[in-house]
């Protein structure tokens, strides 16, 4: 087990971010990954979840990864700067219930700042494209735009360019019919009327045309850039910024039937886990013999409980002997 | 073609079909409703959907109703959800839990609020259900047991982005949504109460006068379902 994961599993019980930003294990954790600059860190996660309420029900080492990963690509988690934000969202759970945890979010500013520091973009610009403006609709020898030819205020889609300093450039285009169809696919808050998707429609559909564009293929990504756009959206698992899980994609309904199935494996798990009578375990196996997965359950109690009065008598024997 | 002869009941069902009219004598107009609906379903598999947020507490909270019982009544004994669906001929049911060793049935009911847990009586349908457990499982005892137990978190968030909606504050920021949101939060958590007074306990007795009852109704009942003709209700 790497000394990541073992900071993760020991803080995983703490339940508020102070405590777990004032834990040993994490301390000193920090200061081997940001050195001097850990209290400062410190200060400002502690800062970022008491300024959200949600935030602060968050998992805490769920904000910590999130603001780590932040932190190692660089980016200031100040709202007002639109670099990176850290966000309240409700995670399924295998049992059907929810959790609050943190997700990164990576910045349509935030991302082009990326570009512009790995040294190889000359430019780097998305704007709106509205009607009228778009005078070539060839996806395939690329669109053309004039963007004196505006007719109305009605946007029809949006426009990412780059050119490298090689001379190399490149243009993608999304109408707005697909980039919403994106945001609907991608935002389970979309889907259901309200998020940011549905506030800031302009910001997201930006943000997404440019993400698109330069994981499509074209743009040299420099390893930070790659990391912001694999982080982007994602539940961060660990310290080091690479375990990611995405609970935007995942799908929002709920199995009811299995919801309530591992409700009743846990019930059954925890109620014998106190029982030693194996007579008592034996017969309710019996009750239970149309279910295997139950009786397996119960089966391995038993086989504990065999296992631990064979410890017991042998070690009875040596104290005789 | 459905021999409707030897068509048995859910016992969910008999309270419906024991209603009379106001002769006290005849099917009453609940009765024929159901038969109606049992029709649709069993002949053409249609049938109305049923409310589905008190429907997805019921199912997911079930395990924890038990486990409330079992505390409160067994002394923390693990209590088995039965999973058999008995059947005698005239009716089929499938009870929550059975206790042969002491020859009880008890029928968990999970309350959506407390309103409901505290309005949950021994009405008709439960006490026609119970009725109806008795005799297929050969038992002298019944109890409905509702109890009040806490709101999986995904339904509470249901709850939630529906007042945001109505509220029109899609960000849930507004003083007013923060104020209601608590107020949600706090009528569907119950944790706070205690135990015992979160679970009811009312028992009914066999009476095996009611078993004659439901047959002479179930075979009015099955002669009916052979009789009826949909294209009178057109």
């Amino acid at each position: 087990m790497s000394n990541i994961e073992k900071t993760n599993q020991s803080v995983s019980k703490t339940t508020t971010i102070k405590g777990l930003m004032s834990s040993e294990t994490v301390k000193e954790k920090l200061h081997d990954l940001l050195g001097r600059n850990a209290a400062a860190f410190t200060t400002s996660v502690i800062q970022i979840a008491s300024q959200n309420d949600m935030l602060a029900k968050a998992d805490p080492t769920s904000i910590l990864n999130a603001a780590m990963t932040a932190t190692t690509l660089n980016l200031p988690l100040n709202n007002s700067i639109g670099h990176a934000y850290i966000v309240p969202f409700n995670e399924k759970q295998k049992d059907g219930s929810y959790k609050v945890k943190a997700q990164f979010i990576l910045g349509a500013k935030g991302l082009r700042q990326l570009a512009i520091r790995s040294g190889q973009f000359q430019e780097l610009y998305a704007k709106e494209v509205y009607e009228g403006q778009k005078i070539d609709d060839n996806s395939f020898v690329g669109y053309r735009f004039d963007w004196s030819k505006k007719v109305s205020d009605k946007i029809i889609g949006y426009a990412s360019y780059f050119r490298l300093n090689n001379g190399f450039e490149n243009l993608y285009y999304m109408s707005a019919e697909d980039v919403e169809k994106h945001g609907k696919k991608y935002s389970q808050t979309y889907k259901k009327g309200f998020g940011l998707w549905k506030t800031d429609f302009e910001k997201m559909a930006i943000k997404t045309i440019v993400k698109l564009h330069l994981n499509a293929g074209e743009a040299p990504l420099s390893i930070e850039m790659q990391k912001g756009i694999s982080a982007d959206q994602a539940i961060v698992n660990d310290l080091e910024g690479e375990d990611f899980s995405y609970p935007d994609n995942k799908e929002a309904t709920i199995d009811i039937d299995q919801a309530a199935r591992v409700k009743e494996l846990n019930a059954l798990e925890m109620n014998i886990s106190e029982v030693s009578d194996i007579e008592h375990l034996e017969s309710l196996q019996s009750d239970l013999s149309d279910d295997e997965e139950m009786c397996d359950i119960i089966q391995v109690r038993i086989e504990e409980l065999k296992k631990n009065m064979f410890t017991d008598t042998t070690a009875t024997k040596i104290d005789k002997k | 073609m459905i021999d409707w002869s030897k068509y048995e009941f859910r016992c969910s069902s008999l309270g419906d079909i024991m209603t009379n009219d106001r002769s006290g004598k005849k099917m009453g107009q609940t009765c024929i409703s159901k038969l109606i609906q049992i029709w649709w379903k069993e002949m053409y598999d249609v049938e109305k959907p049923l409310s589905t947020k008190h429907m997805e507490k019921g199912i997911i909270c079930e395990r924890d109703g038990i486990d409330l019982l079992s505390r409160l009544v067994y002394d923390g004994e693990y209590l088995v959800n039965n999973k058999t669906r008995n059947q005698n001929g005239f009716i089929s049911g499938e009870c929550d839990v059975y206790r042969k060793d002491i020859g009880k049935i008890h029928d968990t009911k999970i309350s959506w609020d407390v309103e409901t847990f505290s309005k949950a009586d021994m009405s008709k349908t439960y006490e026609w259900q119970g009725i109806g457990y008795m005799w297929l499982w050969d038992c002298d005892e019944f109890e409905l047991n509702p109890c009040l137990i806490s709101t999986p978190e995904h339904l509470v968030m249901d709850e939630l982005r529906r007042l945001a909606y109505y509220m029109d504050d899609a960000e849930g920021t507004s003083d007013k949504y923060l104020e209601m949101e608590l107020q949600i939060q706090r009528s569907m958590n119950f944790e706070r109460i205690p135990e015992e007074l979160r679970l009811k306990r009312i028992p009914l007795k066999r009476d095996k006068s009611k078993e004659d009852d439901l047959i002479i109704r179930i075979t009015e009942c099955r002669k009916w379902l052979s009789n009826f003709d949909p294209k009178k209700l057109i």
